[in-house]
């Protein structure tokens, strides 16, 4: 198992990282870009537990794993509130669209 | 530490948040038509309940709790202080307002609580875990009050773009702290930066620093300073007029206080000179667009979000200038005062713009307010007064905040401060215009036109005194600034 180590771990939550950060920018449906945001929140969460698992959790110490369960509860908060925010604006207009978002200017 | 000790610490923010909580149940069994004061009446006891013991708590010597998650240092509980003060003003401002818009009026004074409970919390906070934990308790619940305005266009935008942005830097921020644990395998502020500049392994110091890059990221982001700005002017815009009052300064000021904290913990482990020439730049960027932005705009919250931007500028100038003089034990004295300044005319500004508006209507745009000093003389002259203070006119708190940040940078005798503070003065002059240019839109009378005398409700006229009263004391007398303070 040499493929599972610290350094291929946190490559791969950094290249996750992108894609979430690549989605963000890019994508016009508001719903994919908070699927975006999800992937960045995860990506964080790889790496905070490989950063544990490879460095600290031999010594007994776990901080990273508990970092983690907070990380998720608050993506949760964020994911329910932007869904809420998305439904208003879906009754006002029948769309998500971000390019529609152009009210304000200047 | 005892357990006791610890919970008696954090008591002010467990009344915020049980406050919170007991206005939601109190709104679902009373009826309708008490609704509104009752819940200013419980907020406003709730957070005066949290001012007092927050002062009783106060500790000439910095105390940690819960194994050093919470700090209670005179810093910490000045920007508490400021937070309770904007958070009363901010619920007075939007007792008439928000009947004439929303049907949930106990969510909306709840959720002002929340926010209140995680800025307090935010300024307290002395680990990686509580501070990011109240980052977001801070900002999901300012997300929801942008958009409370359900059916406005203006304000859905407001608040999905607020969540958005916010939350993108938000997973910048957490990736600069994973890899600070990467680093350190530590939370605390403290241990991380005792473990940064001790164990200097290529390794360690690399990963760090990259984590801190990434973090001062996210904090920037918060304050609204200018590579990453472009955010505010719409957010405020679009949100409804009282919350947009409530981030301009509780959010501000809760972001600069964390900032603060960073600076005197974690940001020790980067060189002082390279971080104060990161800063300098970003602080001269954002005197000039701000100002300059605010130049051109022809509706008033927006002005005020630029000018909001203009301000964050001075108060990094002031953060330099501390960093310069004493790395390692900040005065952070001239930057308080100059919040609570900050708050003080802000709020008074909105209060009139809300309060001078007619048929549910905010006033919003220079025609809106054209004669404004005619149909209520009162209103006009704390208009004056208000934005007197913003430019920075002598004999109010503006220009007193801005005397001591300006002192500030010329006492620590660095040349790189001095520039600073030239392109600060000159940045200063050119606000001066846009200030005025509202204040000669309040008196501008129309032709032919009588204006009839408007009536204004007691609260928005309580704030404007409030506000005036204080904004000239601590003008002219200084020192009372300080004692409120108390550093």
């Amino acid at each position: 198992m040499t493929f599972f180590t610290l350094n291929n771990c946190i490559i791969l939550g950094l290249i996750l990282f992108s894609i979430g950060a690549y989605g963000v920018i890019t994508r016009r449906n508001l719903l994919v870009v908070l699927m975006s945001l999800e992937i960045m929140f995860n990506a964080v969460n790889l790496i905070f537990l490989s950063f544990n698992y490879f460095l600290y959790y031999q010594e007994g110490r776990e901080l990273g794993q508990y970092f983690v369960l907070l990380v998720i509860a608050v993506a949760a908060a964020e994911a329910a509130v932007g869904l809420a925010i998305l439904v208003t604006i879906y009754r006002n207009r029948r769309n998500v669209d971000s390019d529609l978002l152009k009210e304000m200017k200047g | 530490m005892n357990y006791f000790e610890s919970i008696f610490a954090i008591l002010p923010i467990l009344i915020l948040t049980g406050t919170a909580l007991i206005i939601l149940l109190v709104e679902a069994f009373i009826d309708k038509h008490f609704k509104n004061l009752i819940s200013l009446i419980l907020s406003v006891a709730g957070l005066i309940f949290s001012m007092y013991y927050l002062i009783c708590g106060m500790k000439t010597n910095a105390t940690e709790y819960f194994g050093g998650s919470y700090i209670v240092d005179n810093m910490g509980m000045a920007f508490s202080l400021i937070i309770s003060i904007v958070a009363i003003l901010v619920i007075f401002v939007s007792f008439h307002y928000i009947t004439k818009k929303y049907k949930n009026i106990g969510e909306y004074y709840s959720l002002i609580l929340f926010a209140s409970a995680g800025m307090i919390s935010l300024s307290l906070s002395n680990d990686m875990m509580t501070f990011f934990i109240s980052l977001e308790v801070m900002s999901i619940a300012v997300y929801v009050l942008a958009g409370l305005h359900r059916e406005n266009l203006r304000s859905n935008e407001s608040a999905v773009k607020y969540l958005i942005l916010g939350a993108f830097a938000s997973a910048f921020l957490l990736l600069g702290i994973a890899f600070i644990y990467g680093a350190t395998g530590e939370m605390h502020f403290g241990k991380i930066s005792k473990i940064l500049l001790n164990h200097s392994s290529e390794y360690t110091v690399t990963l760090g620093s990259t984590g801190l890059l990434f973090i001062l990221i996210g904090f920037l982001f918060k304050i609204g300073a200018v590579p990453f700005q472009q955010w505010v002017p719409d957010v405020y815009e679009g949100a409804p007029m009282s919350v947009t009052a409530f981030m301009a300064t509780g959010v501000k000021t809760a972001a600069f206080a964390i900032l603060i904290r960073g600076l005197i913990t974690i940001f020790q482990v980067i060189e002082t000179q390279t971080l104060v020439n990161i800063l300098s730049i970003i602080t001269v960027l954002t005197m000039i667009v701000g100002n300059f932005m605010a130049l051109i705009q022809d509706n008033i919250k927006r002005l005020l979000a630029y000018s909001g931007i203009a301000h964050t500028g001075y108060i990094l100038l002031g953060i330099i200038a501390s960093k310069v003089t004493s790395p390692n034990n900040m005065d952070i004295s001239p930057i308080l005062f100059y919040l609570l300044a900050y708050a003080l005319m802000n709020i008074g500004a909105f209060s009139v713009l809300i309060g001078g508006g007619s048929d549910g209507k905010d006033l919003e745009t220079f025609d809106d307010i054209r004669g404004l000093g005619y149909k209520n003389r009162l209103l006009g002259l704390c208009m004056v007064v208000f934005f007197f203070s913003l430019a920075g006119i002598p004999s109010t708190a503006g220009f007193m905040g801005k005397f001591f940040i300006f002192k500030s940078a010329i006492q620590s005798q660095s040349l790189l401060l001095y520039g600073l503070s030239i392109i600060g003065i000159l940045t200063a002059i050119v606000s001066v215009y846009y200030y005025l240019k509202i204040v000669v839109y309040l008196y501008l009378k129309e032709e032919k036109r009588v204006y009839e005398r408007q009536s204004v409700k007691w609260n928005y006229l309580l704030i404007n005194i409030i506000s005036l009263v204080i904004t000239l004391l601590i003008g002219i007398f200084p020192h009372i600034g300080y004692y409120i303070l108390k550093i």
